[in-house]
């Protein structure tokens, strides 16, 4: 095998799991250009997503559903809880100040990781296989495609987002009342509805996100934590708030977190994110398609 | 009345009325002689240094800070090194601990000064503590990897060793006792109010001739300090430290102590600090519920207690004052 089909096999598996991070971070992107808030708890959303899908995938509560019911159901259950999280803590603490809503949300992520404990247990639950594993050869490159089909899934819900807010009449709504919410209030934009949707729809995200990785790695009460700081890195690469660059920044750090691995040691994959982030915020603290102070990418 | 004259005596003297409350509570807890209480209160002391520091950068400068846990690091390995490669005694250990911590926090908060928003300051100081963390568990032949330092020695005065618990929480609450009491004059100083006028609004102080640069790493480097003495001292305490103590909860319980505590208030800190440490021991009766009740009362402290709980009783002691002498005047 030479070392070009190697790494080819890296990048196309970094994509895969950076297109996760993407989607996450999109959620992160949405939330905060729509209400301003940050949701440090996305995380163990996105985890209540993958086990209520794998509670139906594998029959365990009632019903033995396939694959896209669960997953439907399972998005679903993470943009109720996204709506909850935001209804109960992050709207009432945002008056306090910024500091109370990391202090709620952060209260949020110990409550569901322990309340995730006391139902499914702490120990991993692998999530079956949805899409084939076995690697595929082309031409001398060994693909998995699962990896392809997670790739797919999570740019076609990207793209999906993306008709949504710029052809719906809602969405642009949405997108008003990113840019100036009180302008987009006086044009009679009601601000309850498009906040909450926008959770919804970033929750819903997040949910998707983790039934997809869900595969790759087991499914645990903490498996939020880790991915979420790395979607973060993700949004500030791609400009905290700039939807396309979420998914941009997502890929750029699954491709770069994964040929840092093959290369050095696995350590090296998770110290890059924080170095990336570092550096990122060093040097250009707009995020990747940052014009300049004072001027929109 | 005499309830009244009391609090007027307690805000004249704050300090001596601070010591005599640090005495009655450690010869209480000596008395009652439950070793696992008096292990769970030193916890809180030293609990109390993060929170201090905490309150310096997030309560009175502003700036979120969630690398607590890396400060604490820095401040629980250099000591920790010292004494067992150099044999340093504990007297020149714990300063240098503390200088340590600071200059890490003169590094970190250099980056924190170019970014904008709250956001991307929670994500530098978090990162912070993550790379503090891999290097601990990666850098093995200083830090002996995951294993951990092992053997510190306790540290003695004029031949007395500092080993039992008795005599531990007396150095514990004494030190924390100079700590607040530096972390107050901190805050009336020159430095507290430039710090509280820049957290109000930066452009406004800077217009007024305060240096915005210059007191916002200092603060990172106070509140370093501070972090570093809390980790020194709880190395010195364990005896032993490894890199898996220091993680991401530390610095999110960090920030919890002084919302319960109030944020912007130092002997609040303390508070928070040992609540944080006796909660979870208080609700273990509770078994798997333990956790999940836990949590349901810091995400309920949060979203209720806006001024701490200390703020929150000066309130409520102000409201029944208030309504007692409304009614007064009213028969």
């Amino acid at each position: 095998m030479s070392i070009v089909s190697v790494i080819i096999q890296l990048i196309v598996s970094g994509l895969a799991i950076g297109s996760v991070y993407g989607l996450i971070a999109i959620a992160h992107s949405m939330i905060w250009s729509g209400i301003r808030v940050v949701n440090f708890a996305q995380g163990e959303i996105l985890m209540i997503g993958a086990s209520v899908s794998l509670m139906y995938v594998t029959g365990e509560w009632g019903a033995r559903l396939p694959f896209i019911p669960a997953a439907i159901i399972g998005a679903m259950a993470a943009a109720i809880m996204g709506l909850l999280i935001y209804l109960l803590v992050m709207r009432p603490t945002t008056k306090s100040g910024f500091l109370y809503v990391i202090g709620g949300c952060v209260g949020m992520q110990m409550l569901l990781q322990n309340t995730a404990i006391l139902i499914w247990g702490a120990t991993g639950r692998p999530y079956p296989a949805i899409f084939p594993m076995e690697p595929v050869s082309i031409g001398g490159v060994f693909i998995v495609p699962q990896d392809i089909f997670i790739l797919l899934i999570s740019l076609a819900s990207a793209g999906i987002l993306w008709l949504f807010l710029t052809r719906t009449k809602t969405g642009t709504a949405m997108r008003a009342s990113s840019q100036n919410r009180s302008v987009a209030g006086l044009m009679g934009i009601n601000h309850v509805r498009t906040d909450a949707l926008t959770i919804i729809i970033a929750s819903a995200l997040a949910g998707i996100a983790g039934i997809l990785i869900a595969p790759k790695f087991f499914v645990t009460p903490t498996m939020g934590a880790s991915i979420n700081s790395k979607a973060f890195t993700a949004a500030v690469l791609g400009g905290f708030g700039n939807i396309p660059g979420a998914i941009v920044g997502g890929l750029l750090l699954g491709v770069v977190e994964n040929l840092a691995g093959g290369v050095f040691t696995s350590q090296a994959k998770d110290a890059v994110s924080f170095i990336i982030l570092i550096l990122i915020m060093m040097f250009k603290p707009g995020g990747l398609f940052d014009a300049g102070p004072g001027r929109k990418a | 009345m005499k309830s009244v004259n009391c609090i007027q005596f307690i805000k004249k003297h704050r300090i001596l009325s601070l010591f005599v409350f640090f005495v009655i509570l450690v010869s209480g807890i000596i008395g009652i002689g439950d070793p696992y209480m008096s292990h769970v209160l030193i916890i809180g002391g030293i609990y109390g240094f993060l929170a201090i520091g905490l309150n310096v950068v997030t309560g009175l400068c502003g700036q979120i800070n969630l690398g607590m846990a890396g400060f604490y690091a820095i401040g629980s390995y250099t000591s920790a090194l010292l004494s067992t490669k150099l044999g340093v005694h504990f007297l020149v250990a714990f300063p240098v601990s503390i200088v340590f911590a600071a200059i890490a926090g003169l590094i970190i908060g250099y980056p924190a000064l170019k970014v904008r928003g709250g956001v991307y300051l929670v994500l530098i100081t978090t990162s912070f503590a993550s790379i503090i963390q891999t290097i601990l568990t990666q850098w093995v032949s200083l830090t002996n990897g995951p294993m951990g330092v092992v053997g510190i020695e306790s540290p003695s005065f004029f031949g007395l060793t500092v080993q039992s618990l008795d005599s531990w929480l007396i150095l514990t609450y004494f030190l924390l006792l100079v700590a607040m009491i530096v972390g107050m004059n901190i805050e009336h100083s020159r430095i507290g109010r430039s710090l509280k006028a820049v957290r109000e609004s930066d452009t406004a102080a800077q217009s007024l001739g305060v240096n915005l640069a210059y007191y916002k790493i200092l603060a990172f480097v106070i509140s370093a300090a501070f972090g570093g003495a809390g980790g020194s001292l709880y190395a010195y305490y364990m005896t032993t430290v490894s890199p898996d103590i220091y993680n991401m909860n530390l610095s999110v319980q960090t920030l919890t102590m002084i919302v319960i505590g109030g944020v912007g208030s130092i002997p609040g800190s303390i508070l928070g600090g040992i609540i944080i440490a006796v909660l979870p021991e208080m609700l273990r009766f509770l078994g798997s519920l333990q956790m999940v009740v836990y949590a349901l009362l810091i995400v309920m402290a949060t979203i209720l207690l806006r001024r701490g709980l200390l703020g929150t009783g000066v309130d409520a002691i102000r409201f029944f004052k208030k309504a007692l002498m409304g009614g007064a005047s009213n028969g």
